[in-house]
């Protein structure tokens, strides 16, 4: 009976004691980075009412966490002794009251995670404070109260269509494709697409930070065609998309645009041999055919992706200004494997030159038998198959590739502009 | 006055080197000078501004001083555009109009060091390869290889090992301007070293790193929304080769960045790590993760297979490369066949991306990619391909009317005849293309979905002799979708003439389109010309312009409105 009369003693002691100050938590909405998180951690409030007839001296102590960990606890002795009169209301900032960043617990798996992506995991962020006595913090002056919200950083688009090294035709429709802000973002977005030309010699991500946009679109949705007024220049383009919250924020964490992403157009010219009217994979190589004047005699086959007019142009240009060879000159049918007994690329030995059309452009590999170590790919530059007739009237017995490009280059000259080799 | 003065200064030191007879040293290469005209006009067209600069000169010399195990190729590039060009992301070639406006020794380094410029000089002394000036080192996919930088750097190449150090500035330091409404920028320096055994076109292994940090400029203050980063980035980067026929090459990266060094500063020590360098400002945003990548390959007769992995972890970031996305996991699997000493080949490539890898979205995003293709030689004068894509995308929970799933297919045929004559090629290309996007979300769907349809023939004369060539093509395609739709039809003619040896290109095309939007209004009409004029002396010395006219007629959706775009390209260079 006793017992009974003590137990309820101390539950009435206690109410009373609860009864003495009350707190109200208010979280405004917090952002999931952390750094900003901290810095933004004043604008969580504690309103605390003294309720009682006399001066109450408390600290207080809470709690951080997500759905069910802790990520940060304050304890009352981390938290100064704030006094409050009777009848008062006071609004403490959450830096009053504790030092936040002294309280997270940096060995929770949890707190581990956050430190590695710098954002706080997807779930309900939960904070809750309670106010002890100031002398003796076993004694607690009110309900705890908690406020929480749900966090979720949001992925910035990805560029889907199109990819990298693609080739868009002249004319026609050209849409580009990237998804969407995930997940769901509750408001609206727009989207906005900007398309960079690449100057001669300049670099993508150059032509991206310093050139004016050829173009730039905005739309809600995830999708855009190259505009009808726009006419499609030959040339080297960069695109990417940001997408925008109605107050013109820019959403995504950690990045805020797709990666950059290269596509080129070809030329529209008939010139040379080469009819570059369609998309490459159609038509990707032209065939060069060197023979001394009033020979026969082939000595020199050059191989060239027909996407780049201008190389082409120039290479022919550059050989028969001279008037040394007659050129024959022919588009290469859509895959060509050259046949090692009857034309010998010599790069560092013997082995097959692989003309591959993919949808990334033509591309042109040299496999060496020997090593399999010789090989150049490329989407812009010229290539060549050295004739075994040519090499064996070329100074010097052993020689590197680079030797061998390099007499190339004499024989005719201004090709180095357009060779990509390693 | 003083980028003319420069033009010259430089062209005439070339030219008279080159022409030296006595010189010991081989000289070749190209400069150039070219100059962009560009104007717009029209009514009813404020929903359209200048796509182009109005004048932009640009100025371009690459030349190479060699001999022997010695080379210097040198290279300049930089030019100069009109004021008020409202530019790039991050306002960069607005600093500076023109040159006279450099005044002092640190507005010339800025000027030397914006990316908008390239000032530089890679000698080349045996195994040594020296970068002065403005280069794009490239060490690896995930830790530098896409940003240029001003300074310099020393690469080895030797038969057993190879290395590289450099510094340099990637971003020059400018202040806010409030007028232009720019925010300014911290200079960005990059500190970068790699060190490697084995050579890279067969096995080797690798060490890569690449330290960045912004620092301000003494009177040059960017505004308080900039904040200065920090980041290393460190990697080991290996390929072994297994005979002629396997090989596996693969890249671990780690990286400590920092997005705010002013923000509340952070300790190592408080979360049990030792303490790091006082150069490294950890800060609240500062974070830590890995990334790595891998891929194998496999080649037997007409059979190739490549697959390739990719772990971005949420915290990776490399200064050098700032547009990487992280968060992600990729995989791709890309067969290859050769059949009938490669007249037949098929092709294809299967890639799954996930993100959230960090919890840190509500929801995941998962994209599925597979594309295929065939190409058929049958005979020489005819050939077929062919392709089929598949590109998905979905978040959210499966049932839920707020998910995310959007599936595009796209299919092409492509028949290519080539007809070889006594005197010319000719070539007929028909192709059909026809790309249908679905987006499955049950309230945003109907509106989302979209389907297009493209024609296309052309036929081309091309003569042997490579005197006249010409060409006709006729597009045509449609597009609808539960918001827009467009028809588009267009014929375009083109042709080329070369006299006089050849040195001399005469080039034209016309293109008449016309687009549709609403079959209830009248249609745009478009008119684009193309012409070229290019001479090539006998002794490399070459002049061209170029002329583009854009005359756009737009229909009763946009009454009495019009306009017209002329771009004019000048251009004249030296090869020697």
């Amino acid at each position: 009976m006793k017992r009974f009369i003590l137990s309820i003693l101390l539950t009435l002691g206690i109410q009373a004691l609860y009864g003495q100050l009350s707190v109200q938590v208010i979280v405004p909405p917090l952002p999931s980075r952390v750094s900003e998180l901290f810095d933004q951690s004043d604008r969580i409030q504690l309103i605390v009412t003294n309720t009682s007839s006399s001066e109450q001296r408390f600290r207080a102590s809470g709690k951080v966490g997500i759905d069910d960990a802790v990520i940060a606890s304050i304890l009352p002795s981390q938290s100064p002794v704030e006094i409050i009169g009777p009848g008062q209301v006071r609004t403490y900032n959450l830096n009053d009251l504790a030092v936040f960043q002294n309280s997270i617990d940096y060995q929770s798996p949890v707190v581990i995670n956050i430190l590695r992506s710098g954002y706080l995991p997807a779930g309900y962020l939960n904070w809750c404070f309670t106010l002890h006595q100031a002398d003796n913090s076993s004694i607690i002056l009110c309900q705890e109260q908690c406020r929480g919200a749900r966090t979720t950083t949001y992925q910035a688009p990805v560029a889907l269509f199109p990819d990298n090294g693609a080739v868009l035709p002249a004319t026609g429709l050209s849409m580009f494709r990237w998804s969407p802000v995930t997940p769901v973002y509750p408001g609206a977005l727009r989207y906005e697409l900007s398309v960079f030309e690449i100057q001669p010699g300049q670099e993508p991500i150059q032509a991206l930070r310093v050139n004016q946009p050829l173009w730039q679109n905005s739309v809600p949705s995830t999708q855009l065609n190259w505009p009808v007024e726009v006419p499609r220049e030959p040339g080297q383009y960069v695109w990417i998309v940001r997408a925008f919250d109605n107050a013109g924020n820019l959403v995504g964490s950690g990045e805020t645009s797709t990666e950059p992403r290269i596509f080129s157009i070809p030329s529209t010219q008939v010139a040379n041999g080469v009819n570059q009217q369609t998309r490459v994979p159609e038509l990707p190589f032209v065939q060069m055919q060197l023979k001394p004047k009033g020979s026969s005699q082939v000595v020199q086959t050059l191989i060239l992706p027909s996407n780049n007019m201008e190389a082409i142009q120039e290479l022919f240009n550059q050989c028969d200004q001279k008037n040394r060879f007659d050129i024959d000159l022919k588009a290469v049918p859509l895959v060509t494997q050259v046949n090692p007994d009857k034309a010998q690329p010599v790069l560092n030995g013997k082995g097959d030159l692989i003309l591959v059309a993919n949808a990334n452009g033509p591309v042109l590999s040299f496999k060496n038998n020997a090593s399999n170590s010789d090989w150049i790919g490329l989407n812009s530059g010229a290539m060549f198959i050295w004739r075994d007739s040519f090499a064996k009237s070329a100074k010097g017995g052993k020689s590197t590739s680079r030797d061998r490009v390099r007499r190339l280059v004499d024989a005719c000259k201004g090709l180095q502009s357009f060779l990509v080799f390693n | 006055m003083r980028f003319w003065l420069l033009c010259c200064a430089l062209l005439i030191s070339v030219c008279g080197t080159a022409q030296a007879k006595k010189n010991p040293f081989r000289v070749d290469g190209s400069i150039g000078v070219s100059h962009d005209y560009y104007s717009l006009t029209g009514n009813g067209i404020d929903h359209l501004k200048n796509r182009r600069p109005e004048h932009v000169t640009r100025f371009q010399v690459y030349t190479r001083f060699s001999k022997g195990k010695i080379s210097l190729p040198f290279e300049i590039s930089f030019n100069t555009q009109s004021a008020g060009v409202t530019s790039s992301l991050d306002g960069y070639s607005s600093q500076f109009s023109s040159l006279s406006q450099l005044k002092t020794g640190d507005d010339m380094l800025r000027f030397v060091s914006n990316p908008v410029n390239r000032i530089g000089f890679t000698p080349v002394l045996g195994k040594f390869r020296f970068r002065l000036g403005t280069s794009t080192p490239y060490f690896s996919e995930l830790v530098q290889g896409s940003i240029s930088v001003f300074g310099a750097g020393v690469d080895y190449n030797g038969k057993r090992m190879f290395a590289s150090v450099g510094y340099g500035i990637s971003q020059a330091g400018f202040a806010r301007d409030t007028l232009k409404g720019l925010a300014g920028a911290y200079r960005k320096e990059q500190l970068s070293f790699r060190l490697g055994i084995g050579r890279t076109d067969a096995s080797f292994f690798a060490l890569n790193a690449l330290v960045g940090n912004d620092s301000p400029v003494k009177g040059l203050l960017p505004d308080s929304t900039v904040k200065p980063e920090q980041g290393i980035a460190l990697s080991a980067q290996w390929r072994i080769q297994f005979g002629r026929y396997f090989f596996w090459e693969s890249e671990a990266a780690a990286s400590l960045y920092t997005d705010n060094t002013l923000g509340i500063p952070f300790k190592a020590s408080d979360i049990g790590l030792p303490a790091l360098p006082e150069e490294l400002k950890l800060s609240t945003s500062s974070r830590a993760d890995l990334a790595g990548n891998g891929a194998v390959g496999f080649e037997l007769k007409g059979f190739r297979l490549a697959a390739k992995a990719l772990y971005v972890g949420a915290g990776y970031k490399s200064l050098g490369y700032p547009f990487l996305q992280s968060d992600r996991m990729e995989f791709t699997i890309s067969p290859r066949l050769n059949l009938l000493r490669g007249d037949l080949q098929v092709s294809g490539s299967f890639g799954q991306r996930v993100n959230n890898l960090s919890g840190t979205k509500a929801a995941p995003m998962e994209q599925l990619i597979v594309q295929s293709n065939v190409s058929i030689r049958f005979c020489d004068w005819f050939s077929f391909s062919g392709g089929y894509g598949n590109f998905g995308t979905r978040s959210g929970i499966l049932n839920d009317s707020f998910r995310i799933e959007q599936v595009a297919q796209n299919f092409q045929v492509s028949p290519l005849f080539n007809f070889t004559g006594k005197k010319a090629v000719h070539t007929l290309l028909f192709s059909y293309n026809r790309d249908d996007f679905a987006d499955l979300n049950v309230l945003s769907g109907k509106v989302g979905n979209n389907q297009s349809e493209i024609y296309l023939a052309s036929w081309n004369r091309t003569s042997l002799s490579g005197i006249v060539n010409y060409g006709l093509a006729y597009n045509r395609f449609k597009f609808t979708s539960g918001f827009a739709n467009l028809f588009n039809q267009s014929l375009s003619v083109n042709s080329s003439l070369r006299l006089f040896k050849k040195r001399l290109q005469l080039s034209t095309s016309v293109g008449r389109m016309a687009n549709l939007a609403n079959p209830n209004q009248t249609e745009d009409q478009q008119w684009v010309l193309n012409a070229g004029i290019d001479y090539r002396s006998r002794t490399g010395f070459g002049i061209g312009l170029r002329w583009t006219n854009n005359n756009y007629l737009y229909g009763s959706a946009r009454p009495d409105s019009r306009f017209n775009e002329n771009t004019l390209r000048v251009s004249s260079s030296w090869q020697f």
